[in-house]
């Protein structure tokens, strides 16, 4: 069967845009707090979120807030998609130096006609694996066939 | 199978977002000392009044909590009596060093080397004793390091070190732009603290903001 997001490629390095009602940055905890109606795009992957908050890890001696991004946290109905897929569930998490997304909290993932319902959805980006746990499958997954599957 | 750009994931995500830096920029806005003798220092106001009450380039200096010798000089000012309540002032251009160690001289020049924000505002008005100034008409702040953060009035708490400004608020860096319709921001020892609010769209694009940050 096709992995979870098996046929998604992300390229990080296409703009980014994030809106939302506000934005509040504490300088003292290196982080950025997105709220109210959050959506966040790069390239195909879209996110749609209540809360986003971006954790910066500050090299030592700068600015926290002029880091690198350690981790974001995207919280309440959150919805994911790649186009091709899309996840839903309660809280989202990313961590961006392992490269893995998780979800969890009543995960609904489709690709498709298929649905497959869990507990929680991890998603390793790098070795473009996704594994969902827990829950039942929602309906008899028809495994894509060869060369259908990725778009 | 998936062909993830490793050289995009794997390596970290690293985007001085445009907004991390700018916070910087809001919050030390008006980053001023607290005790009266550290706040809004009335001292290096030079008077040379011509006409009547009204001071031709005063200047304004002080420190902020960092000891970071900050300077506010307008074009003319005109205060509402001899222990004015309210100034008004005319155009103004404002300068702080943001790395704050103070060893900057007396005019605001910040340490070489150290990030500099330069302010300028059409005009505005000081009230001296709430320690209080409100700027208006294409209130910009510029960081030496390419930020640019424009409102269109900024009311600073200088005691408190707090601002408020109303939109449209437009920043923009090497990393990105960051639009808003009102901000705040604010000292909480030492570290600033900044809220965008009324509708917030936030552009990075990690390119630059890597090769910005990699500089």
């Amino acid at each position: 069967a096709g992995s979870p997001f098996g046929g998604f490629r992300h390229d990080s390095s296409e703009p980014i845009e994030i809106t939302a009602d506000a934005l509040e940055v504490s300088q003292a905890d290196g982080r950025a707090t997105f709220s109210g109606d959050v959506v966040a795009g790069q390239g195909r992957l879209r996110l749609t979120s209540q809360t986003l908050d971006v954790w910066y890890v500050a090299p030592e001696g700068a600015e926290p807030s002029d880091g690198d991004i350690d981790r974001l946290r995207a919280e309440g109905d959150v919805f994911l998609s790649s186009g091709a897929e899309t996840a839903r569930g309660a809280w989202a998490e990313y961590s961006v130096a392992e490269g893995v997304v998780t979800m969890g909290g009543g995960v609904v993932l489709s690709q498709g006609e298929n649905a497959i319902r869990g507990e929680r959805l991890t998603v390793d980006l790098n070795a473009g694996q996704g594994r969902i746990e827990g829950g039942r499958v929602q309906s008899v997954f028809r495994p894509a066939t060869n060369g259908g599957a990725s778009p | 199978m998936v062909r993830v750009t490793r050289s995009g994931v794997v390596r970290v995500l690293k985007i001085a977002l445009p907004l991390g830096a700018l916070a910087l920029v809001a919050a030390l806005f008006f980053a001023t000392g607290r005790d009266r003798g550290e706040g809004l220092g009335m001292s290096g106001v030079t008077f040379s009044a011509t006409d009547g009450l009204r001071l031709t380039s005063p200047r304004f200096t002080g420190r902020t909590d960092a000891g970071a010798p900050f300077e506010v000089r307008a074009e003319w000012a005109l205060p509402d009596g001899p222990d004015p309540s309210v100034i008004e002032l005319g155009p103004v251009v404002g300068g702080i060093s943001l790395d704050g160690h103070g060893e900057g001289h007396g005019d605001g020049e910040g340490a070489a080397g150290g990030r500099r924000l330069t302010l300028s505002a059409d005009g505005g008005e000081l009230r001296p004793k709430e320690e209080r100034l409100s700027l208006s008409g294409g209130v910009t702040a510029r960081t030496s390091d390419g930020y640019i953060l424009t409102v269109t009035r900024a009311e600073a708490d200088l005691a408190a070190g707090t601002m408020r400004a109303e939109g449209p608020v437009r920043g923009s860096g090497p990393a990105g732009t960051i639009e808003a319709q009102a901000l705040e921001a604010s000292r909480r020892d030492g570290a600033g603290h900044v809220r965008f609010s009324g509708g917030v769209r936030v552009r990075i694009d990690p390119q630059a903001a890597r090769g910005e940050a990699d500089r």
